[in-house]
């Protein structure tokens, strides 16, 4: 349908376009971090899963009106039930082979690899994908309490994430907020991992860490100002800021550098900010300073650390 | 940028099945207009950064229940916000009058053109003031927010026709306030389809 729309004239449409954009836009910083809050809470709902339903399910049927309420509805209720209930035999069997730990895993994630996209930023999309999906195996490992299946779904998030190429620009922001969730995610799933998942999963931190350390790179270049927006609890610090409060994962991950630490100032906010000093202490064989220095009670963000559900639940990201 | 209706019927879809980047897509799109609104209702650079993004924490909840039928997608949206608006000015007393609002005038602005700017300004959040409260929201979700008069109809929760009235009366109130001739500068009205 088209309609008429009151103009208000050139000269009157002029000023208050120059109003809105004065007195009315948002600032970059503003936007940076509300878009990193709001995804954060985005992926969080992702992870935790149903959390999101189909609406054509919720909404689907309206008034109370029950499924094969005829006896001829019935009749082909009852043939499809058998139907999907064989297609899901046949489906689990398959999908429980390939899944982490499975005799399929390894292939399904080598045909997945195959078929990434070649266009950089297609592919920077479908390799962040593939890192999310991994990540997804490991809580879904730890959560079923297979330690097989969580060393190998760590193992296949390591590789994911060191395949991430080097996006540039408004890319490697994005690469970087979901790397920093998933270290989020990983340093909640160690507090209540035991045995061999704990060593697995420091690792996987530690290459987590690195990630981040080269995506910054990548940022700062970009001009975002590590150092100042982290300052500030702000900017790049946007995503940092969420991460910091996260439980500290990003104090790992700018710690971690040293150079960060040093060049940056994101060691002062991490000072303060977060005790996963103490962790990139043990991965880096000694960061110097306060970076170092384990803080946990003390968060220096006001995002708080993330609660310990225990094993077999989803991550809960701070701040929410 | 530039997102077409179909591809904002697609996002919505996408994150419906709660695909977190469709939903920062339609963060990208939307958080602008959002934030314009939500600023110029609250007027405190503070309280309209956390409204803004509570619209888009409280859309991500509501998101399953949104259905598309007759209901443009970014009309839904402002009515949470609109309704966002509403509870933070239940629960919250003190209010910063409007030109104690943040100013960003451009960077290359000399002070000759900051004080003509500033006056200007002045004369806008004046000429504002003085329409009503259902005019001035007409105008602010049409000019600031950016939405046609079906979205702005569905986030007021009013007919379409009755939005356009106010948006014609609330137009030429502001023309008549800031003296602008209407033989010089009114154009006809502007064809629109069912979209912003």
């Amino acid at each position: 349908m088209q309609a008429l729309e009151p103009t208000a004239g050139d000269e009157l449409e002029r000023m208050l376009a120059r109003y809105a954009r004065v007195r009315l836009d948002p600032s970059a910083a503003q936007t940076r971090r509300a878009r990193a809050a709001v995804t954060k809470e985005a992926w969080r709902r992702h992870f935790v899963g149903g959390a999101l339903p189909n609406p054509s399910m919720a909404s689907a049927g309206g008034p109370t009106r029950l499924p094969f309420s005829a006896w001829g509805q019935r009749r082909i209720g009852v043939s499809l039930a058998a139907a999907v209930l064989a297609g899901l035999l046949v489906g689990s069997t398959s999908f429980a082979a390939s899944r982490a730990g499975g005799p399929l895993y390894e292939a399904r994630l080598n045909v997945e690899t195959m078929l990434l996209p070649s266009q950089p930023e297609a592919r920077l999309n479908a390799e962040l994908a593939q890192a999310q999906a991994r990540l997804a195996d490991i809580v879904d490992a730890a959560g079923r309490g297979d330690a097989g299946a969580v060393s190998a779904a760590i193992s296949a998030y390591d590789r994911s994430i060191q395949e991430l190429g080097s996006p540039a620009g408004a890319s490697s922001g994005r690469a970087l907020q979901a790397v920093e969730f998933h270290q989020t995610v990983l340093e909640h799933l160690l507090t209540s991992a035991t045995g061999p998942s704990v060593k697995g999963l420091e690792n996987a931190l530690t290459h987590s860490s690195n990630v981040i350390d080269r995506l910054s790179g990548g940022s700062n270049a970009g001009g975002n100002g590590n150092g100042g927006s982290n300052a500030g609890g702000n900017g790049n610090g946007g995503s940092n800021a969420g991460g910091n409060g996260s439980g500290g994962s990003n104090a790992g991950g700018n710690g971690n550098g040293g150079s960060n630490a040093g060049g940056n100032g994101n060691g002062g906010s991490n000072a303060g900010g977060n005790g996963n000093g103490g962790s990139n202490a043990g991965g880096n064989g000694g960061v110097t300073g306060p970076a170092a220095t384990p803080d946990p009670g003390k968060p220096g963000t006001d995002k708080p650390q993330p609660t310990p559900k225990g094993p077999g639940t989803t991550p809960n990201p701070p701040g929410h | 940028m530039t997102v077409d209706d179909e591809a904002i019927t697609r996002l919505v879809a996408a994150a419906q099945d709660g695909d977190p980047e469709a939903f920062g897509s339609l963060f990208d799109h939307y958080h602008g207009p959002v934030y314009r609104y939500v600023a110029a209702r609250v007027n405190r650079p503070s309280d309209a950064e956390d409204l803004a993004q509570l619209v888009f924490v409280k859309a991500l909840e509501a998101l399953p229940r949104y259905q598309s039928r007759g209901v443009p997608f970014g009309g839904w949206l402002f009515k949470l916000a609109r309704n966002i608006v509403i509870d933070h000015f239940r629960t919250r007393r003190e209010h910063v009058p409007l030109d104690l609002a943040t100013e960003r005038p451009a960077a290359d602005d000399g002070p000759d053109e900051l004080a003509v700017l500033r006056q200007e300004m002045d004369s806008v959040t004046s000429a504002l003031r003085r329409l009503t409260p259902e005019q001035r929201e007409a105008i602010e979700l049409r000019f600031f927010a950016g939405l046609s008069a079906k979205e702005a109809a569905v986030a007021m929760d009013r007919h379409e026709g009755t939005v356009r009235g106010l948006q014609f009366r609330a137009i030429a109130a502001l023309r008549r306030e800031l003296g602008i001739e209407a033989s010089t500068d009114q154009r006809p009205a502007r064809v629109s389809g069912d979209g912003r």
